[in-house]
């Protein structure tokens, strides 16, 4: 076991926890941080770094009935010995959804009575004003919660969190679904957090881009924990630049031959009084096997793009074209719901409608090929969210080359071997597709795409781009997995 | 699904509710369904057609007020889509063997439904999620209070993942077996459910600060809504 420092604000010995009729996830886990220090902990997809979150708080015994041995004590007290309150006061968590922190939608309305609830009428409105203040919220009081973008949510759950004024505040995958303006607000947030000398534990699978800010890196595997030197991880921080490329020009492009799928010129609002979200966008697909990579940051309208593209939005202006016999198949940025069927045998029948023993023989093939120990007769929803993400692309390629793929930001939540791993999956799969990033790390983890284009979405225009290739993202990913930070899950 | 969206947000809070005090905002919008409800209420009451139309004047005028004519109109069309299907089918029950009702009494009772309908959005409009929270506290129901604010609070996401999974289920099963989205949005919830839970342990649900009782702008929508409901009482 690894010596603890006995200045430690939050200490774990000896961890080992059980849900109820499971084996042991954690298997003496010890753990030691410091006041104003941040700690990263990594682990693939199903290590147990959620399970670790509920044991340090309580949560996995009071919400799930586990099974705990060993101990966690913040500022010297058990937090098995405290009453609820006394719980909230010392540790707070900021979950992966931070959708599911709210009870109001409106941001302030929220904030406000959560803090006169807890401080009392006066004080808690100086509570309240003080970490509007200190989290830059003033412009979002009346905003509702799901109409944040990203980065601005993240900052709403943790002031919320921060109401209780807690000794330890944990965050759970806070750049899941995070553009780059959002990580650059989440960094902000943690250095103030740092510097008010809170214990920060963060668990994070995009976790380069924080590297600078943490004191200490641990590894979760196999249910203990053991800690990774820095040096071995470090990358430096410094987004790929983006080049202007050529201006998207769908019908010369083409030479002449059809393209599959084509958008020309349009125009979209989701208000008729609003702003214009898309305006003018020219795109096309234009033979089977290429990949067109749209990236825009949170709330630039990319989701809304694959939405007209697949016929189920109607633009104000323009139009979009399709080959006869080209189909659109859609997977959405909350993977498991592209799944409706019981098993991965039952989703490849579904989108087999054409030349089917063919389709499904391909589909399997393509499946297994994700991995050995892949149960095809297993349920999807078993799936762990790496595996979802492979499967669900796998299963929507089966459609055939006639089906134009359109994948809504699906290297989001991934590790970066994962993500190393998608990108060469998509580059073996020989249909067309369309995809979103929302972040520059993972454009720069897509060089093995040959065939692609890639356009920026700003201001509701769409430009062409060259992203600069990043050697290093790669070779700091290709890193993680061989020093088994995470395996392809 | 722009309709849906349109409907999803009626029943959310304004941010111009908290300018009238709690009884007139608990008060209009029930007293305008009181209104709306006597002839299934008392046996053999009749309303004429003018009472319902000032009803539904006056939630227009509330709801426009509140959230916009764009989304009211949203509200109308869904409501409407199904009231005139039923209308459709009733005026069509002659073909099945069954005496249709008459078509004036069928048009009432579908203006009458509608109103229905947009008096309950309006108590969402008007009562933020912790006063529906406090209020059902104080009528004993604390348990289900809970419950409500959640189910509440989660609505608008609970929509996105529907309008996610209807596309899904719509481009893959191109247009056939469509329900299929009811099963990764049951294993949605549950998930969902499971990260509520943990939030709730850890912030708890914070009882509501008791609301502001009255305030000087009540009348302007207090007034109408007692009006509508005497002309309903007693203009025969």
């Amino acid at each position: 076991m690894e010596s603890l420092p006995t200045d430690a604000l939050l200490v774990a010995r000896d961890l080992w926890f059980r849900y109820p009729s499971s084996d042991w996830v954690l298997r003496g886990v010890s753990l030691s941080v410091g006041r104003g220090e941040l700690v990263l902990v990594l682990g693939a997809s199903g290590s147990g770094k959620t399970t670790l979150l509920r044991a340090l708080t309580g949560i996995g015994i009071w919400v799930y009935g586990g099974q705990m041995r060993g101990e966690v004590l913040i500022g010297g007290r058990s937090v098995q010995d405290m009453t609820l309150e006394e719980l909230r006061k010392a540790v707070q968590v900021v979950n992966q959804n931070a959708y599911t922190h709210f009870l109001e939608h409106t941001v302030g309305l929220d904030l406000y009575y959560s803090s006169t609830a807890i401080h009392g009428p006066e004080r808690g409105e100086r509570v309240f004003r003080k970490a509007v203040s200190a989290f830059k919220l003033e412009g979002v009081l009346s905003k509702r919660f799901f109409e944040l973008s990203g980065g601005q949510l993240r900052r709403a759950a943790i002031a919320k969190a921060m109401l209780w004024d807690p000794q330890v505040v944990i965050l759970d995958e806070p750049l899941m679904w995070l553009d780059d303006e959002g990580l650059g607000e989440l960094r902000e947030v943690l250095v103030t957090l740092k510097s008010m000398g809170r214990v920060l534990l963060v668990f994070e699978h995009r976790f380069l881009g924080l590297l600078d800010l943490a004191s200490r890196v641990y590894v979760l595997r196999g249910g203990t924990l053991s800690s990774v030197e820095h040096g071995e991880l470090r990358h430096p921080r410094k987004a790929p630049a983006l080049h202007r490329g050529p201006e998207p020009s769908p019908g010369a492009a083409a030479g002449g031959v059809k393209p599959m799928l084509r958008a020309d010129n349009l125009w979209f609002r989701y208000e008729k009084d609003g702003e214009w979200l898309l305006r003018g966008v020219d795109l096309a697909v234009e033979n089977p096997g290429e990949s067109l990579i749209v990236f825009g940051q949170n709330g630039s309208g990319k989701s809304t793009l694959l939405k007209l593209l697949a016929g189920y939005l109607t633009p104000e202006r323009g139009r979009v074209w399709k080959t006869p016999r080209v189909r659109t198949v859609y997977v959405p940025q909350n993977v498991y719901l592209f799944f409706t069927e019981e098993s991965l045998r039952r989703e490849l029948e579904v989108v087999c409608p054409r030349r089917r023993s063919e389709c499904l023989e391909r589909g399997l093939a393509t499946l297994k090929s994700l991995g050995a120990d892949l149960d095809v007769e297993a349920s999807p929803f078993n799936l762990s969210w790496g595996q979802a993400v492979r499967a669900a692309i796998s299963i929507a390629t089966s459609a055939g080359n006639d089906a134009v793929l359109l994948l809504d930001e699906p290297f989001t939540g991934l590790t970066y071997a994962d993500r190393l791993s998608l990108a060469k999956l998509l580059a073996r799969m020989e249909v067309p597709k369309i995809l979103t990033v929302s972040n520059r790390e993972t454009l720069s983890l897509l060089s093995p795409l040959s065939t692609v284009r890639v356009y920026e979405l700003r201001e509701g225009r769409l430009s062409a781009i060259k992203p600069e290739a990043d050697p290093e993202a790669i070779s700091a990913a290709e890193r993680c997995r061989e020093l088994g930070v995470y395996g392809v899950t | 699904m722009s309709l849906l969206r349109d409907f999803a947000y009626a029943f959310l809070v304004s941010e111009k509710a908290g300018r009238f005090g709690l009884v007139a905002r608990l008060l209009a919008p029930l007293l305008v369904l009181l209104s709306l409800t006597l002839p299934y209420v008392i046996p053999g009451t009749r309303t004429p057609l003018s009472q319902t139309v000032s009803a539904l004047v006056y939630e227009a005028l509330l709801a426009t007020y509140l959230i916009g004519s764009r989304r009211l109109l949203g509200v109308f069309r869904l409501v409407g889509f199904f009231l005139v299907l039923g209308f459709a089918l009733n005026l069509f029950s002659a073909f099945l063997g069954f005496e249709p009702s008459d078509a004036a009494v069928l048009a009432l009772g579908t203006l009458r439904m509608a109103g229905i309908v947009i008096a309950l959005t309006l108590f969402f409009q008007l009562l933020t999620i912790g006063e529906l929270r406090f209020l059902l506290r104080r009528l004993g129901l604390g348990r289900y209070s809970e419950l409500l604010s959640v189910a509440m609070a989660q609505l608008p996401t609970t929509f996105t993942s529907f309008s996610e999974a209807y596309v899904v289920a719509k481009l893959k099963l191109g247009g056939r077996r469509v329900a299929s989205l009811v099963k990764p949005l049951v294993v949605d919830s549950i998930l969902n459910s499971r990260q509520i839970a943990e939030a709730l342990y850890i912030h708890g649900i914070p009882p509501a600060p008791r609301p502001r009782l009255v305030s000087r702008r009540d009348p302007l929508i207090l007034v109408p809504a007692i009006l509508v409901l005497l002309a309903h009482m007693f203009l025969r």
